[in-house]
């Protein structure tokens, strides 16, 4: 089982972002929009996030 | 999007299970601890990635690339992103998701349109589920669906038990039919 670790020292994305997404899954199909990674790691590590509510 | 315990893995395991002949689902489990629920779906077969947010109660756009960056889409018709699990939070946030979806389980309360506004009226469609328990429970449907239209006049809804099949076939349309309309565009 793969687990994400996402972290809230950054700020993260807004409604642009999002659209930007949304765009992208749209136009592009999902796996050419973004990279592809094999699922070959079993733990990664992000920063990324932001404040909490 | 829901509040914890509305069944929204139970849904999706349903869901998996009723269209795996016909798309390839991938779900992206947002939990602030543990993997049962990525455990769950992909015991099915499914692709699964489990995301922790860091004690933080959304996703947002940020941070559903990253999980669909770890996770991988390649050969991926149907892309579920099981939220984390609250009324409040997740409808403050955009996560980049073509549809959104909003599970109310009957033991909930009809009154969770008047409550929580928000999160009806960023859903494009409302499932409520465990309707084989409306017998034990005091929620009114109908008022329900009317409350939740005030707030969203285009919101799609459905009334399923995932646990009896009821009303499955009609969510199960709606998905397909989204999913193709999204491919071809």
């Amino acid at each position: 089982m793969k687990v994400i670790e996402l972290h809230k020292s950054v700020t993260a994305s807004n409604d642009a972002d999002a659209e930007a997404l949304r765009q992208e899954m749209k136009e592009k199909g999902p796996c050419s929009s973004i990279s592809c990674l094999p699922p070959d790691r079993e733990r990664q590590r992000f920063s990324h996030g932001r404040s909490e509510i | 999007m829901s509040s914890p315990g509305s069944g929204k893995t139970t849904l999706l395991s349903r869901t998996i299970r009723d269209l795996s002949s016909e798309l390839k689902i991938a779900v992206l489990e947002a939990d602030i601890e543990s993997a049962v629920d990525a455990e769950r779906i992909e015991a099915l077969g499914a692709r699964a990635i489990q995301v922790h947010t860091d004690g933080m109660c959304h996703m947002d756009a940020g941070m559903t690339r990253t999980g669909l960056e770890a996770m991988g889409l390649e050969q991926i018709d149907l892309a579920f992103l099981e939220n984390i699990g609250n009324l409040i939070c997740p409808a403050e946030y955009d996560t980049g998701a073509g549809r959104n979806v909003m599970i109310l389980s009957v033991p909930e309360g009809d009154d969770k349109p008047l409550k929580y506004p928000l999160m009806f009226q960023e859903s494009d469609a409302l499932v409520i589920t465990k309707i084989d328990t409306l017998e034990y429970f005091d929620f009114d449907v109908e008022l329900c669906k009317k409350r939740a239209r005030n707030l969203n006049p285009d919101i799609k809804i459905f009334t399923v038990s995932a646990k009896t099949g009821e009303g499955m076939n009609e969510w199960e349309t709606w998905l397909k039919e989204e999913t193709s309309a999204w491919k071809q565009k």
